[in-house]
């Protein structure tokens, strides 16, 4: 018994499912392509603070422009932190392997090295410190890491005026790789605070009682 | 774009989503003319129905009243009801007919089994199954008889619609089942029609003969034989027609039951006539038993890769500290792709609905398929889970 088959009709429907399909991805890639650049352009936007910023102490780095250098940073910092936010986000939404995010995430190491290196310089020069806090960690096999990022907004939300930069150390990131060279960090998570190395989790309420 | 284990079944079960659809839809484009098309029956055959019944004392005497009525000639209808030991007032109220009915009582069996009863004594050329709870519209016995001229077809289904819907959940399945019918009707065009159903299908009592009565021990004996009359490449047609209403869920657990209560059958099914894939049972065979198959593995496969995630600390929600910037941010072309998806079922349910003559508010159409469409589609967990704990599969 010879039963019709519709090949016609089969291939007709696939061939339009697969145009379908493949423009809404086209699309999707677009969109997610747009989302990248809008970030870098918000990123270029905090680069260029930071240049500023450098550019000032260079020119004029005695004392009495502390207080004005302070004020900056803080401001600077919670422009920082929110778009670190979205990048988090954005990694979560499309995962680590994301080139777009990938790229992002070390452009933005680099900037926060160089915001680092300011507060360092500016702790040489000004009576007012700035306290800092590096935080080392990595997304491969490291929930030590996972319990130690919960910490951050927490301390943050104590300590306002406390600046908090995080490395992922899976980035190939030069910026990365030069700074836990100089502070010998080969271990996750690990955090610098003030400069002082301390390896393996730390507790909210041991890293305040640490700085003061 | 590497993409992990569950960013691919979603792609994969968007685009069989995607197939699907459009797959119908050309389906329809090809057909359009002939939907409601209804043979006019060059010879009017004797037709037995044969209503099983059980502890359905509340609905059967309407059952039975609206066979009666139909616009059929007496002489060649015969009504033979099954009395599955009920326990209620069924008995009384059967009594009441009298003559008009043939009454078999027999010891609680199951429903395939009371069928299987009437059957041995069926007289009629042409078998109407009916649920007790079901009521025949006037014409429908005409608008389906027909179709038994060709005489390779060897089953007619009908148009299924809820009866008095009032309820929310009643007029959400309502919806539902003028999309399914509508389905049911693409189908017939390609006889991959796999299932005939219980509130009123009429099958040749000639197939009956050939293939065997119903499956005893099987929960979804309707969706079965049809299996059965497939494999025997008996044509399967379906009329758009003939109406009958039938009852349905009112509670949301008991639609939960119900709709577990396919799903085990249906799996059942399928693998008792696991044979039916491939080019000897045509369009049926190498199409849509195979996509049956396909979307029971990966709607498993998708729930159990979103548990597994949901347990492995995947945090669902986020903090959308963002508002709305966080719906910009976290696009991906998933989310393209089911906005495609999107408006293509609107498509798909407009065209539906005007075709089945039906107009449905537009309230009501965002429900179904925002809200009602993916929590049935839910119910597939809870069928997993009951098959997982082995739990026993009964009426």
């Amino acid at each position: 018994m010879d039963r019709k088959i519709s090949w016609k009709l089969y291939l007709t429907a696939l061939i339009i499912s697969i145009i379908v399909f493949s423009a809404g991805i086209a699309v999707g890639l677009f969109l997610t392509q747009s989302v990248n650049d809008s970030l870098q352009n918000e990123l270029s936007g905090l680069r260029s603070r930071t240049t500023e910023l450098e550019l000032l102490f260079l020119l004029n780095s005695s004392s009495n422009l502390c207080s004005f250098y302070s004020q900056q940073v803080k401001a600077f910092d919670q422009d920082t932190s929110s778009f670190g936010a979205k990048l988090d986000f954005l990694e979560k939404k499309r995962g680590r392997l994301d080139q777009g995010v990938r790229d992002l995430k070390k452009e933005f190491s680099v900037m926060q090295l160089r915001d680092y290196l300011f507060v360092s310089k500016f702790n040489e020069v000004c009576p007012q410190k700035i306290d800092s806090l590096l935080f080392f960690y990595t997304n491969e096999n490291c929930p030590e890491c996972t319990k130690q990022g919960l910490v951050g907004p927490d301390l943050k939300q104590k300590h306002p005026d406390l600046m908090i930069y995080a490395f992922d150390v899976d980035l190939n990131s030069p910026a990365v790789e030069a700074l836990r060279e100089l502070y010998a960090i080969n271990s996750y998570p690990s955090i610098v605070l003030n400069g002082v190395v301390f390896n393996g989790y730390q507790s909210s309420q041991e890293i305040e009682s640490l700085l003061n | 774009m590497p993409i992990d284990l569950k960013s691919f079944l979603e792609y994969a079960l968007a685009f069989l989503t995607i197939f699907v659809t459009v797959l119908f839809l050309l389906v329809f484009l090809k057909n359009r003319k002939n939907i409601s098309f209804t043979p006019e029956a060059k010879k009017l055959r004797s037709i037995t129905v044969l209503i099983p019944t059980f502890n359905d004392g509340e609905t059967i005497k309407e059952t039975i009243e609206s066979v009666l009525k139909v616009d059929y000639p007496r002489n060649l209808l015969e009504v033979i009801v099954i009395n599955d030991g009920s326990t209620d007032d069924t008995l009384e109220k059967l009594k009441s007919f009298g003559k008009k009915i043939t009454l078999l009582n027999k010891t609680n069996g199951g429903k395939a089994n009371a069928l299987n009863l009437g059957l041995k004594h069926a007289k009629g050329e042409i078998i109407a199954t009916l649920d007790s709870d079901s009521y025949v519209a006037e014409d429908s016995f005409k608008k389906m008889i027909g179709f038994f001229d060709d005489e390779s077809v060897g089953a007619v289904t009908s148009n299924m619609k809820v009866w008095k819907p009032s309820r929310f959940i009643e007029k959400l399945q309502n919806v539902e089942y003028i999309l399914t019918v509508f389905s049911r009707r693409l189908l017939s065009f390609l006889d991959a029609i796999n299932v005939t159903p219980g509130p009123l299908s009429m099958i040749r009592k000639k197939v009956f003969d050939q293939i065997g009565g119903y499956d005893e021990q099987n929960i979804l004996e309707d969706q079965e034989i049809a299996l059965r009359i497939q494999a025997h490449h008996w044509r399967i047609e379906a009329s758009l027609e003939a109406k009958v209403y039938t009852a349905t869920p009112k509670t949301f657990s008991g639609l939960v039951r119900q709709r577990v209560r396919w799903h085990r059958g249906g799996i059942r099914n399928i693998v008792k006539h696991y044979y039916l894939v491939g080019r000897n049972y045509g369009d049926f065979g190498v199409m849509f038993m195979p996509l049956g198959i396909i979307t029971i593995f990966v709607l498993f496969a998708v729930f159990a890769v979103f548990f597994y995630s949901l347990f492995n600390g995947f945090a669902p929600l986020e903090l959308l500290s963002f508002g709305t910037e966080s719906l910009w941010l976290g696009l991906t072309p998933i989310h393209v792709i089911s906005f495609i998806i999107f408006a293509i079922s609107i498509v798909w349910m407009f065209i539906g609905l005007s075709n089945m003559k039906e107009t449905v508010s537009i309230p009501y159409l965002l429900l179904y398929l925002i809200v009602y469409a993916p929590i049935v589609t839910l119910f597939w967990v809870v069928t997993l889970w009951k098959e997982l704990t082995r739990q026993k599969l009964e009426w």
